[in-house]
């Protein structure tokens, strides 16, 4: 487990999934933010979307266990999660939740703490400017990881990002600050617009760091050959160091496993 | 009757200096249109032979005709009884119709998109991020004495483009014409357009962004130690880069070949802060070749409706857009929607499989002027009345300038006077069915 | 040109070439659509559209003439074209936008909103297959979910 879970201080609710509509849900109210000083019934009221209706969790979910007064104590389970859910986790400050499969769209969007747990893929829109906290996902990940949204050039500002297995393209867009680890291999476009932060891939089929101005991006895989608009450097230890994007004047660095 | 000034409801070019000659309601003679835009004049006037002229309901395998009373509610139902109901289309239709499709996808809490988002909906992705210099295609007659067509083909995609706008016009300080202009074109191959340019770049497949990067770093002054960058040998990069810095006013026309290939809407964001770069040193402006007269026109419709240029969901009862996710491609490929609304447009020849095999098993309507795949595939055709032409348009041309056709002709049946009517009834059908 | 028994030895050897796809716009194809007669004038719209503009080196490589017919595959699946020689540079085939090359183009956008129109790596090779007419190939997803809905 990449964490520990201080599971006997925190209040648990589980929401086993009974049925996803075709529709898919959009559960934006999943967070501990909005469970904690509830009552179980209240939580089970909670509006969720499925297409055009709105419906309470208690509609597409089984609701048991115990909130917690605060957020930072407020652990929620999700069992039998597949990629319809979307929104999960949306801008949550504390506490943790853990989903049990698979999740679509838009997870820990604008969350500023607390930790979320998938075991198994995720969609796209992950942690989309996240400034605190931290999503690890055990299987694959789509695209826009740690990204800004649509029309934003600043993306994620803090926090962390660990995905176990490989990623889409768009990784990082505008990264500011914190941390993104990818231990599989990502498709293309990491790190654009990057200016500070650091992201960490075991390899990348396509481009990487476009219009990069500060930052790091380490590259664990010696056969990766830096793009023209990255100059040579120097050597740090084990890694090869380039600089740029040299066409935005940036000090950006890659580093590629010597 | 002679009728001047009117406009070719076809391409991004929205030739709006047509004559034609109307004898008892029908097109006896076109000049100006090039062979494409003729073709279409030609479907109106020859009695319309291809034209759809009665509604049509396929049930169970069986096509047969329909009233249009029966074909509007069933329109309506459609678009009331299911759960993820997209309106798409638009492109060579009125900005009247995209104003009701708007208000039909708000009322039925569906989506709205149109060819924009899967054509140049990667440019306008780019253009929202870097911002665009551009300007209108009178200018580039009148001003430009450089032209790049950058992964377009005009010669076959706007055959009136070189012509009309760019390389051939006598223009007020352009007054030799040709001679006064450099000519570029940059493609992976040689096509009809590249042909004719006085400088074709051949460029690797997919790899027009290292290409921009390289004119970027020269332009910023920097060097290259490569000798080849993106299958262009340095030399000819070093030369393009020259040439951009030191033209008058120079104009950069971009084609789907930056868009549909790898990098796509990166691709337009790259090649738009080299346009930055440049302007620097001088004026060099970038307009998008828009494939249809009015795909520009559903954009705009729909930002002032919505703030948002195509890929809106009215899920939520407000607008929300996010391409990737919204989009129609990516929508029908998952299986997402539910029911479709096409006007103006074909996707079940347009699309790939994966969202034809969908559209396939879904309920479709389709208001269309002729039989196409998707006709073939609908389960209700309602006739089309072509805008433009038997019905006054509004409409942007490809550089966003908005224009108007005229009314001409008679639509060959009486029911409706415009398919922005016949949205309008459908419209009214579903008010009717809230209340 | 390659002698006959030659290009019947490379048919046999079933030869493939992985080359790029381009697919966009052609007048012969805009003149068609426009004027209607995508289904109503059928064999021009198949004519028009079936065509793959290959480079001239890789045609002698598969052993197929001007008008001999190619099966371009991807994972999609598969589509029967017309080849003919053209300008294009090796590695690179050009085919008309439209419901046959569409049939083997991916969907996958990259969250773009925009499919793999231009760029696909895809394999050609020669082949003795017969191109499909239009109403075959909207037939074949008819009956598709039709098959599906027993």
């Amino acid at each position: 487990m990449p964490f520990k879970l201080w599971g006997e201080l925190m209040n648990e609710v589980t929401l086993k999934v009974k049925e996803v509509p075709e529709t898919g849900l959009e559960v934006e109210n999943i967070t501990p933010d909005a469970f904690a000083g509830m009552d179980v019934k209240d939580v089970s009221e909670l509006i969720i979307h499925a297409g055009k209706k709105k419906v309470g969790i208690s509609d597409f979910f089984r609701v048991s266990g115990k909130t917690a007064k605060t957020a930072s104590k407020q652990k929620i389970t999700i069992e039998g999660s597949n990629t319809l859910l979307k929104r999960i986790g949306e801008g949550m400050s504390g506490g943790e939740i853990k989903v049990l499969g698979d999740v679509g769209y838009h997870l820990g969007e604008y969350m500023t703490g607390g930790k979320i747990h998938v075991s198994g893929n995720a969609g796209s829109w992950i942690g989309t400017c996240m400034s605190g906290g931290e999503i690890v996902i055990e299987g694959n990940a789509g695209s826009y990881i740690g990204a800004s949204s649509r029309g934003l050039r600043e993306g994620m500002s803090g926090g962390r990002i660990l995905v176990l297995n490989d990623v889409g393209t768009e990784i990082g867009v505008g990264l500011m600050d914190g941390e993104i680890i990818v231990e599989g291999a990502a498709s293309s476009f990491v790190g654009s617009y990057m200016s500070g932060g650091v992201i960490r891939l075991s390899g990348i089929s396509g481009r990487i760091g476009y219009a990069m101005r500060a930052g790091v991006i380490e590259v664990l895989d010696k056969s990766f050959k830096a793009p023209f608009y990255f100059k040579q450097t120097g050597e740090e230890g084990e890694f090869q160091i380039f600089e740029g994007d040299v066409s935005f004047k940036g000090r950006g660095r890659i580093k590629v496993l010597r | 009757m002679i009728h001047r000034e009117v406009t070719c409801p076809v391409c991004g070019c929205g030739c709006d200096d047509i004559t034609v000659k109307v004898d008892g309601g029908k097109i006896s003679d076109i000049r100006g249109a090039c062979l494409v835009g003729r073709a279409k004049f030609i479907e109106v006037s020859e009695g319309g032979k291809h034209r759809i002229r009665k509604p049509l309901m396929r049930k169970n395998g069986n096509v047969k005709e329909v009233s249009w009373d029966k074909a509007l509610d069933e329109a309506a139902e459609i678009l009331t009884s299911t759960k993820k109901p997209l309106i798409y289309g638009f492109s060579e239709n009125s900005c009247e119709a995209v104003k009701i499709g708007v208000d039909i996808a708000e009322e039925i809490g569906g989506f709205i998109d149109s060819q924009s988002s899967h054509c140049h909906g990667p440019t306008i992705l780019g253009e929202q991020m870097v911002g665009i210099p551009s300007c209108t295609l009178g200018m580039v007659a009148n001003y430009a004495d450089l032209i790049v067509y950058w992964g377009a083909n005009p010669v076959d995609s706007h055959p009136r483009h070189l012509s009309r706008f760019s390389v051939y016009p006598r223009g007020l300080y352009r007054p030799e014409g040709r001679r006064d202009r450099k000519f570029i074109v940059i493609d992976t191959r040689k096509t009809c357009t590249g042909k004719i340019a006085s400088t074709f770049i051949q460029v690797e497949p997919n790899k027009d962004f290292e290409l921009i990067s390289a004119l970027r770093i020269l332009v910023e002054g920097g060097e290259l130690e490569e000798s080849e960058i993106a299958g262009v040998p340095v030399k000819e990069i070093k030369k393009l880069a020259k040439t951009l810095t030191t033209c008058e006013y120079g104009v950069v026309f971009v084609g789907l070949g930056l868009t549909h290939s790898e990098g796509k809407w990166n691709n337009i964001d790259n090649l738009l802060n080299l346009v930055r770069s440049v302007n620097k040193h001088t004026r060099l402006s970038v307009v998008a070749m828009r494939g249809h007269y009015n795909v520009a026109g559903f954009n705009e419709v729909l930002t002032w409706r919505t703030g948002y240029p195509f890929s809106v969901d009215f899920q939520r009862g407000y607008p929300r857009y996010n391409p990737g996710e919204n989009s129609i491609i990516d929508m029908l490929a998952k299986g997402e929607i539910d029911a479709m609304l096409s006007i103006s447009a074909d996707p079940a020849s347009h699309f790939p499989k994966k969202c034809v095999q969908h559209l396939a098993k879904i309920p479709l309507i389709s208001i269309e002027l002729a039989r196409t795949p998707t006709t073939e595939l609908s389960d209700l055709v309602i006739p089309g009345v072509v805008a433009g032409m038997e019905s006054p348009a509004s409409y942007y041309r490809m550089d966003n300038v908005p224009l108007i056709a005229k009314k001409f002709l008679d639509p060959p049946f009486s029911q409706t006077s415009s398919d922005e009517e016949t949205l309008k009834m459908i419209y009214q059908r579903i008010l009717d069915k809230g209340k | 040109m390659i002698p006959e028994g030659l290009q019947d030895y490379r048919l046999f050897l079933g030869l493939d070439l992985k080359v790029v796809l381009d697919t966009g716009s052609s007048t012969r194809q805009g003149k068609v659509m426009r004027s209607g007669g995508k289904i109503t004038e059928g064999e021009e719209y198949k004519r028009a559209s079936t065509v793959c503009y290959m480079n001239v080196g890789d045609m002698s490589f598969l052993g197929v003439f001007n008008g001999d017919n190619v099966e371009l595959s991807s994972e999609e699946g598969s589509v029967v074209l017309s080849a003919e020689a053209s300008s294009s540079p090796a590695g690179v085939v050009f085919v008309p936008k439209g419901p046959w090359i569409n049939s083997i183009i991916s969907s996958e956008t990259s969250q773009s909103g925009s499919p793999r129109f231009k760029g696909m790596t895809i394999s050609v090779s020669a082949s003795k297959g017969k191109v499909k007419s239009v109403d075959e190939l909207i037939g074949r997803y008819r009956k598709a979910v039709r098959k599906n809905e027993k």
